[in-house]
């Protein structure tokens, strides 16, 4: 799925009549500069990236997962929280910082190479000062997303005005990664509230939960990331949670962090580390402190023992010795082995089916709230039309009721039987929108075969949806999947 | 040094006097709270709590402290009930019940084994007992001076109704541990959580664990000191490794045991706790005298402001305000009587009409399929489904009312509103009945079977005309009336005529199959009906019994202000001199008590 472009915009599609109306609102709105401007961001980003909050708790490690996602080290993380202000990172040709201040302008600090350390300053004002920071780097994590980086919730640092700035860049993003260590009232009041628009209720499919630095779960044991996904799936099933997501997906943010900063240089010094026998290493790794103090082997100074420990952590150290005691013997081995313990891969797995994948029905959900914040804040007469047009859109976007049944049987909350399943999955157009791989069809399968393949299905799914034994649940996924099957019916036989 | 026992007489009768204070002020919440700390005086155990977020290892710290997996820790338990452990000589461990007025003083108690407790209280739980804590007793010298440490159910939870349970624990503490871990600094909830806290309990220490899993522990500790500080919370950090400590246990190294930052905890538990009990209790008595008696205070001044002697006017326009609120008061509750009524009135042919279309859609697929179906032989497949159908309609529509129940609620509420807070009533959600096996089952409709006697008979009774017909004709063509033609067409006829009567009987049955269903489905929506009706009618006395009270109580605040009006204004000037005089007198009396509470603290400082 690409990025829609201006020349051929759907016509039929969800996105195509959002856009419609967005454009219809802004000609209604067109003496009132302000709104009209609003509405024109909004149309302008259409064409932009994917837009994604990654917001959470105070130090759930915002930092270190945007800069895991980006696989580079931009986002400068700190002991202390302090960041009061929004950070957009997005792609640029050139690495380049803009500041916006709150009364509109645009400063460009500096242009050429990216300093963590001048970052970290910017980030420090106060939000009267600063807007929001922009960071442009041509790394190719950004090319098919924007991550903006908000201020954390219940933070000490963040007076109010840093709130509603939160709150504002939550209604301007499309999707949103949510990181707390584990889910408490604060976090779970915060996303309802998120949620209480009528557009962000029709469609809760904008949220993935994820429990961050799950390496620090159970004291950094071996297991530490299992026990966090058996939790994480004990979460799954809360129905306070699932309300507004249906993805809860633990990761270890720094260890994905630290495996790609992982160089032929830190190699080494793990590896004569790992040539220390079980129980002194073991004794090493008693604590944090113990292993920076440490001095045997000779070969790693301290200098190089708290670079590792600040980039990978304890627990990633513990697994990367261990994995090389097991004969891990090459960086890049290591570094895919570290990762693929880190979870960040499922992360970004459901990151890319959730909202890249996704996009055309996440616009369309940002493009409609908008237009229902604008009709609700600039009621006039006439824009009652506008309102039913939205009314009939909301009513009608089959596509949010398709992607909530398709993280249903993602996540496990539905259950259906294998091979119903993965045609569900098909239809609902897991593998690809298109109408042929919809039916699952070869690639130069004829129209006829198409509408007799669309028409089987149809049918089959209409049985389903009258059988008893599903509860109220899945009888509504059935029905979702085989209204699917009558719309691919529809557009195949042009509506005859 | 004083004598313990005097000081103890000392500090209950500055209760007992302060109590005495606050039932004259009729504030009897005042006095619950200082007969729980009276109470507390008398206990020698010196309570202390251990609180916390989820999942910051509150049960960890206690195990380590006391070195013994006494609290459940883990990924797959959060603490629900408290747990105390206190000194005895041998382990034991015992749940104790919540106190109710058939159970004995302070809740019943059932001995359990100690390595058992874990499942005992899951069990004990998951049977619906109602537990107030466990408590387990344990041989450790740390114990010995009467420390008992309580283990809480985590504050912020998602469940938050754990969070309150702690909360209340807190009133009776003699100081808290909060548990905080050391691999990030306080979040603004915890800080808030420390300052209510510390209102009701001020002695508190910080304990930051896990420090063995972050390098710069260090500079988070002198964050969350700045953090406390600016807060005005006062009380020590104490950053523990429960890791390191678990390993200095098992290979006995004292470096090890330094290195887990339990000694200096220990010692704080051990010596400033257990020796300045004294004066935990005398800060603890101090803080919640002066802070009743500074309520009471407060409300005793504005009576006194209230004794300047008013103007007529001003009596004119309190007594107009006050009828003009009661004439108010008379419409409003006009307003929601109406109201409610309609809404009532309403859902009761809502109700009725909803489930009877749900259940002529069952029946109407009942007879379709009835159409199709032998009911002789899938009869109890058919009852099943029925059965299950209309279960769910009935869940359905119990379903629709609930919510009904709630907007009515709502809206009811909502004309109080504009007066009033707005509170709506404790009510639960309407259970669904289920009435299905109150109605006789549908009777499967008769001659089910149909024996092979019969079948021979009717066969034989069509074969017989078959065979006599073509016999006859057959003859006069010189056949034997028994030939091959006629006996082929007896078999015919014979088998069409069975055929035919098997059809009838199908029919028969079908039929008799569609009226027990008809009748059956009347039952049931007579009984639903019933049962829809019983819940209005239940949810329109709630409702109509909480708004009244709300009225009720409106109607006696204004009654009574307009006599206070009346009264007031009649008064004599003479009398009101009296009760500022009286009200004065108190207030240097309250003042005195006050000076007294507070001096209790004070000495202690200077001396220590």
């Amino acid at each position: 799925m690409n990025a829609p472009s201006d020349a051929e915009p759907p016509p039929t599609g969800l996105l195509g009549q959002a856009r419609a109306l967005l454009l219809r609102t802004m000609t209604f709105y067109r003496d009132d500069p302000r709104t009209a401007g609003w509405l024109r961001t909004r149309l302008e980003r259409l064409s932009e990236p994917l837009r994604m909050a990654v917001t959470g708790r105070v130090k759930s490690g915002k930092s270190t997962l945007v800069n895991a996602l980006v696989g580079a080290e931009i986002a400068p993380s700190d002991t202390e929280e302090r960041t009061q202000v929004n950070t957009v990172f997005r792609y640029g040709d050139e690495p380049r910082i803009t500041v916006h201040t709150p009364h509109g302008t645009q400063q460009h600090v500096c242009r050429g190479k990216l300093d963590p350390a001048t970052i970290r300053d910017l980030q420090r004002w106060r939000p009267d000062e600063v807007a929001r920071l922009v960071i442009e780097t041509p790394s190719p994590g950004l090319q098919a997303i924007t991550l903006i980086e908000t201020p954390g919730v219940a933070s000490t640092a963040v007076q109010e005005t840093g709130r509603s700035a939160l709150a504002q860049i939550l209604s301007e993003a499309d999707a949103v990664l949510y990181l707390t260590r584990q889910p408490q009232q604060t976090d779970v009041q915060f996303l309802h509230s998120v949620h209480e628009l009528r557009v962000a209720r029709r469609a809760p499919i904008n949220t993935v939960l994820a429990l961050s630095r799950a390496d620090e779960v159970a004291a950094g044991d071996e297991d530490a990331l299992e026990t966090a996904e058996r939790r994480a799936a004990r979460y799954r099933q809360d129905p306070k949670i699932r309300s507004f997501t249906q993805h809860v997906i633990p990761v270890a943010g720094l260890c994905a962090q630290g495996a790609s900063a992982l160089d032929r240089q830190r190699f080494e010094a793990l590896r004569g580390l790992a040539t220390l026998d079980g129980t002194r290493i073991e004794d090493q790794l008693l604590s944090a402190e113990r292993f920076t103090k440490a001095t045997e082997p000779e070969g790693v100074d301290s200098g190089t023992r708290q670079t590792l420990l600040n980039e990978l952590g304890l627990f990633g150290l513990r697994r990367a010795l261990d994995l090389l005691a097991r004969g891990v013997d090459e960086p890049t081995r290591l570094r895919d082995a570290l990762l693929e313990e880190s979870r960040i891969g499922v992360l970004q797995e459901a990151v890319h089916l959730q909202f890249v994948e996704r996009q055309e029905a996440l616009r369309a959900r940002s493009v409609l709230m908008a237009v229902d914040m604008v009709l609700r804040a600039h009621p006039r007469p006439g824009s009652r039309q506008l309102r039913g047009e939205l009314d009939r859109l909301l009513a009608n976007a089959h596509e949010w009721d398709e992607l909530r049944v398709l993280s249903g049987l993602w996540s496990g909350q539905l259950r259906l039987p294998h091979p119903l399943r993965q045609e569900a999955e098909q239809v609902l157009g897991a593998r690809g929108p298109h109408p042929g791989v919809r039916l699952g069809a070869p690639p130069q399968a004829q129209p006829r075969e198409l509408v007799e393949r669309a028409g089987a299905l149809a049918r089959r799914w209409r049985a389903l949806a009258a059988d008893p034994l599903f509860d109220r649940a899945h009888r509504q996924a059935v029905r979702t999947v085989q209204r699917s099957c009558e719309r691919l019916l529809l557009t195949l036989t042009g509506g005859q | 040094m004083h004598n313990p026992t005097v000081i103890e007489t000392a500090l209950v009768e500055l209760i007992d006097r302060a109590e005495a204070e606050c039932v004259e002020a009729q504030r009897t919440d005042l006095s619950n709270r200082l007969r729980q700390i009276r109470s507390r005086v008398l206990d020698p155990a010196q309570l202390v709590l251990v609180v916390g977020e989820p999942e910051q290892g509150k049960s960890e710290l206690v195990n380590s402290l006391v070195n013994a997996p006494v609290c459940a820790t883990g990924e797959h338990v959060s603490t629900t009930v408290p747990t105390v452990v206190r000194h005895s000589s041998e382990p034991s461990a015992q749940l104790v019940g919540q106190e109710t007025p058939q159970s004995a003083v302070g809740g019943d108690r059932w001995p359990v084994s100690i390595e058992r407790l874990h499942e005992e209280l899951d069990n004990a739980l998951r049977d619906g007992y109602s537990l107030s804590r466990a408590e387990v007793g344990l041989p450790r010298a740390l114990l010995e001076n009467g420390l008992a440490l309580m283990d809480t159910p985590a504050v912020g939870g998602v469940v938050s109704s754990l969070g309150t349970v702690t909360e209340e624990a807190v009133a009776e503490a003699d100081a808290l541990l909060m548990v905080s871990d050391a691999t990030q600094e306080l979040t603004t909830n915890e800080l808030n959580f420390l300052r209510r806290v510390t209102s009701m309990c001020p002695n508190v220490a910080l304990v930051q664990p896990k420090i063995d899993f972050v390098p710069d522990w260090r500079r988070i500790v002198e964050i969350n000191r700045k953090h406390m500080a600016n807060a005005g919370v006062a009380g020590k950090i104490f950053p523990v490794s429960s890791r390191i400590r678990a390993r200095a246990m098992r290979e006995k190294s004292q470096e090890l045991n330094t290195e887990s930052g339990f000694p200096p905890l220990l010692d704080y538990l051990r010596k400033e706790m257990a020796s300045a009990h004294e004066q935990l209790t005398r800060r603890l008595v101090a803080h919640n005298v002066t802070e009743a008696i500074d309520r009471i205070t407060t409300s005793l001044r504005e009576e006194l402001n209230n004794q300047s002697p008013r103007t007529a006017t001003e009596t004119l326009l309190e007594l107009e305000a006050a009828q003009r609120r009661a004439e108010d008061l008379k419409r409003l509750s006009g307003r929601w009587q109406k109201t409610l009524s309609d809404a009532v009135q309403e859902l009761y042919s809502d109700i009725e009409y909803d489930f009877r279309e749900r259940s002529w859609a069952v029946l109407h697929q009942a007879n379709e399929t009835l159409d199709e179906v032998d009911p002789g032989t899938t009869w109890e497949d058919f009852e099943d489904w029925l059965r299950r159908n209309l279960s769910r309609a009935i869940a359905e529509t119990f379903e629709w009312l609930d919510r009904r129940r709630e907007r009515i609620t709502e809206q009811v509420c909502d004309e109080l509103l504009r007066e009033h807070v707005r509170t709506l009533p404790a009510s639960d959600p309407i259970p669904v009945p289920d009435p299905l096996p109150r109605v006789p089952d549908p009777k499967p409709p008769k001659n089910a079977d149909y024996p092979r006697k019969d079948q021979f008979l009717t066969g034989l009774r069509g074969s017989y005309g078959g065979v006599l017909m073509f016999g006859l004709m057959t003859s006069m063509a010189g056949l034997p009336l028994m030939n091959v033609v006629s006996i082929s067409a007896g078999l015919l006829l014979g088998s069409k005529s069975l055929n035919e009567e098997k059809d009838a009987r199908l029919k028969r049955r079908q039929a008799e199959a569609r009226t027990s269903v008809q009748r059956y489905v009347e039952h049931v929506v007579f009984q639903v009906n019933k049962e829809a009706r019983d819940a209005i009618r239940h949810m329109h006395q709630t409702l109509h019994d909480h708004c009244n009270r709300i009225t009720e109580q409106a109607q006696i605040s204004i009654s009574r202000s307009i006599q206070d009006t009346k009264r007031s204004a009649e008064q004599s000037a003479v009398d009101r001199d009296a009760r500022a005089r009286e009200i004065k007198k108190k207030l240097e009396e309250l003042n005195a008590l006050r000076k007294k509470a507070a001096t209790l603290t004070s000495n202690r400082i200077t001396a220590a």
